[in-house]
């Protein structure tokens, strides 16, 4: 990540109005005051502003897809199950919580951002299959989930410097 | 059965604390779209596919990563569509039609991708 990671606040991030309403979502616009034109930041102070209720929803959908899963490999096989290690529930619970809290334009933006994320997560189920067979699990896990920061993150990152190229 | 009470649970156990740690990540990030690249990480995959491996062995984890590849590709083209839909008819109507788009696709990509 070339951009700054430190710990400060973004306000321009933060002002989704949460109106219930469907316009402004045209944050990606280059000439307008689009997401990429923030810096990326980790900010450890946002999380004190999360509601615990949120996470507590974030745990609860990642636990029953997980259990969804189980539960169809047990039935139909390990195959049909693993389709539901990437259902996006997780995103779907986000999503709502994310509109509700800092507007449509948030989760808007949101949404768009996990596309790079499954690219990610397509890399990650093919280097599974591949190594699952020859290397052990810790190493094949590990290197399937370097997989997905590579494609993931990495993708992220290219769309960030083609649109600020084509915004001159 | 007690066994595969406890597998499931284990999963779910697992798979929800893989989701906390993203999801914590992805509260802390910024911009959204960002944070958006966290809400499509392998944290159901990496709890559920660790204890597959753990309690059923190695070629049950490949069989569930061959068939998460399908799923994968689904997810792809939900993210594709959800934010269109979003604009359209807000967060509600257009999660729950994505979700239909990811069933479907899903469903065709199971059938159609080459089993290794």
């Amino acid at each position: 990540m070339d951009d700054d990671m430190s710990d400060e606040t973004n306000d321009d991030s933060n002002d989704g109005t949460n109106d219930g309403t469907n316009d402004d979502m045209g944050g990606d616009d280059p000439g307008s005051r689009g997401e990429d034109d923030d810096r990326m930041r980790l900010i450890p102070r946002e999380l004190a502003r999360t509601r615990p209720w949120d996470l507590v929803v974030r745990f609860a959908f990642g636990a029953g897809v997980s259990a969804l899963a189980g539960v169809v490999s047990l039935v139909a096989g390990p195959a049909l199950g693993g389709v539901f290690l990437a259902f996006p529930a997780i995103l779907l619970a986000s999503l709502t919580l994310v509109a509700q809290s800092e507007g449509p334009r948030q989760a808007y933006a949101e949404a768009r951002g996990s596309v790079f994320g499954t690219l990610g997560l397509a890399g990650f189920a093919v280097v599974t299959t591949v190594l699952a067979a020859r290397w052990p699990v810790w190493a094949t896990l590990v290197t399937a989930a370097a997989t997905w920061v590579v494609f993931g993150l990495g993708s992220y990152l290219v769309s960030r410097v083609i649109v600020r190229r084509a915004g001159g | 059965m007690a066994r595969l009470i406890v597998e499931v649970a284990l999963k779910a156990l697992a798979g929800g604390l893989f989701v906390l740690g993203f999801a914590v990540l992805a509260e802390m990030m910024t911009p959204k779209r960002l944070a958006g690249v966290f809400s499509a990480g392998p944290s159901v995959a990496l709890g559920s596919l660790l204890v597959t491996a753990v309690l059923s062995g190695q070629a049950d984890m490949r069989a569930a990563a061959d068939g998460m590849r399908a799923g994968a590709v689904a997810f792809f083209v939900y993210c594709l569509v959800a934010p269109p839909l979003l604009s359209a008819w807000g967060v509600w109507r257009a999660t729950l039609a994505g979700l239909v788009v990811w069933a479907v696709t899903a469903a065709a990509v199971y059938l159609l991708l080459p089993r290794p």
